[in-house]
């Protein structure tokens, strides 16, 4: 379980959020505080407040991140390079490396990429590429900051079946697609920094019938067919 | 007024663009997936990257206006005000228009990627070019901020405009849809005849065209709209 108490971080103020294990949305506004619940995992910020993943402090635990447009965020030449770089920046052997690298890239379906220049690469294979260094290090949690509303319907199934089957215990995506968000395990609805509600997916989405956040599906449904 | 690619090829090694089409007065729909050569056709169509063969042809084109994906590129202005006034258009109505009335004298670079994408749209949306072509408008804006960009394009009854994107969910009236795949342009048609042929069409609106129903345009009104009608 991941517990939230007494959070404060720019205008996000949780008092008191358990969340259970599976892939969570963040869904909310542009501004409602989504990429700041999600800073508050990555180690870079400062927040007052306890988080704790399966009761060890968040500091403590490996997350993966992906950010909105995770390519910009590319440090190396090549794919290999890329995908190795937490295991090398972590002083794993060569050769362990080399074993996890193969096999991060079998997963992410992008072991012929490996000698690609990053920046030749699609979008939808950039991600994958990203999504693969974001689990090298095998993270208890993985911060999806819209990093996938940029691809494609159909690349996009892909990129999450990569998540869904071989993501960590915890996933928390911001998406402003709550077509998306249908799927998933539960949905954390935020309005100005604070929680309007948290629950599964059919109810908390339901609970936007009427406003744009309407997944088109429904629009439809809604109207009678 | 007229945009036409007179068989426009541009080699990018592995990849190329082909491109023969003629885009005429109204708003135009250009869908694909990603890679499959939308920014590279826009670029092109704005002059701002040269095609290897063939021409582009504008005849009765006074102004061409490309905006880009990430507005981060485009931007000039270190606040709001300067950015609106790089456009040279009036900040008070923008600034209203986007949410940042107040806030016209912000840092430019405080802004979330939402607002600054909204603050550049709406600068575009406001000029009156002959030639507006946008680059995947909805990215990075809630369903508040998609469904302004909308109306606003639906709004624009004057010149040519492209709507180059993958978005699935909010889509503006428009009068053409082009699908796009792997570096090819080909025209779907005139809107509502053409949905039923339309490749990259959304599940929801496959969905109604499977029970026979063909929406009078694309908007979620009107597909709302299509709907309700069949219920009644």
């Amino acid at each position: 379980m991941i517990t939230i108490r007494g959070l404060k971080f720019r205008t996000l103020t949780i008092g008191h959020l358990d969340v259970p294990p599976g892939w969570t949305v963040l869904a909310g506004l542009n501004g409602s505080g989504k990429s700041s619940f999600i800073e508050c995992f990555t180690g870079f910020s400062t927040f007052s407040g306890e988080i704790s993943i399966d009761a060890k402090p968040v500091g403590g635990c490996p997350t993966g991140w992906l950010p909105p447009f995770p390519d910009r965020g590319f440090v190396f030449n090549t794919v290999e390079d890329e995908v190795a770089s937490p295991l090398r920046f972590a002083g794993v052997p060569c050769k362990e490396t080399q074993r996890r690298l193969l096999v991060l890239a079998e997963r992410a379906g992008i072991l012929e990429l490996l000698d690609r220049e990053v920046q030749t690469l699609s979008g939808g294979e950039k991600v994958l590429a990203a999504l693969a260094t974001a689990l090298a290090t095998d993270p208890v949690v993985l911060l999806i900051d819209e990093a996938f509303s940029s691809l494609d319907p159909g690349t996009r199934d892909r990129v999450e079946e990569v998540v869904r089957v071989y993501g960590p215990r915890y996933v928390i995506e911001a998406t402003h697609d709550t077509g998306r968000a249908l799927m998933r395990d539960q949905v954390i609805l935020l309005e100005k920094g604070n929680i309007l509600a948290m629950g599964p997916p059919q109810e908390v989405i339901g609970r936007l019938r009427g406003t744009p956040f309407e997944p088109l599906e429904m629009v439809i449904d809604g109207a009678g067919l | 007024m007229e945009l036409v690619c007179n068989q426009v090829l541009l080699d990018r090694g592995t990849w190329k663009l082909h491109a023969d089409a003629c885009f005429t007065e109204g708003r135009h729909l250009v869908t694909g997936p990603v890679g499959c050569g939308k920014t590279t056709l826009a670029l092109v169509l704005s002059g701002c990257e040269k095609p290897g063969k063939g021409r582009v042809h504008k005849p009765g084109v006074r102004s061409v206006l490309l905006s880009l994906q990430f507005p981060e590129y485009q931007v000039t202005g270190s606040t709001p005000r300067e950015e609106i006034c790089s456009w040279q258009i009036l900040p008070e109505q923008v600034l209203k228009e986007c949410g940042l009335a107040g806030r016209q004298d912000d840092d430019i670079e405080s802004l979330s990627q939402g607002e600054l994408k909204t603050l550049h749209l709406a600068c575009v949306l406001s000029r009156n070019d002959d030639v507006l072509i946008l680059d995947e408008p909805f990215s990075t804006l809630d369903p508040y901020g998609k469904g302004w960009v909308c109306d606003r394009i639906s709004q624009r009854n004057t010149g040519i405009t492209l709507v180059m994107t993958h978005e699935q969910s909010f889509f503006p009236r428009v009068d053409h849809i082009w699908d796009m795949a792997a570096g090819n342009i080909t025209y779907v048609g005139r809107v509502p005849e053409c949905l039923p042929r339309w490749m990259h069409a959304p599940a929801a609106l496959r969905g109604l065209l499977e029970q026979g129903i063909i929406p009078s345009n694309i908007s979620r009104e009107d597909l709302r709209g299509a709907a309700c009608r069949t219920r009644a």
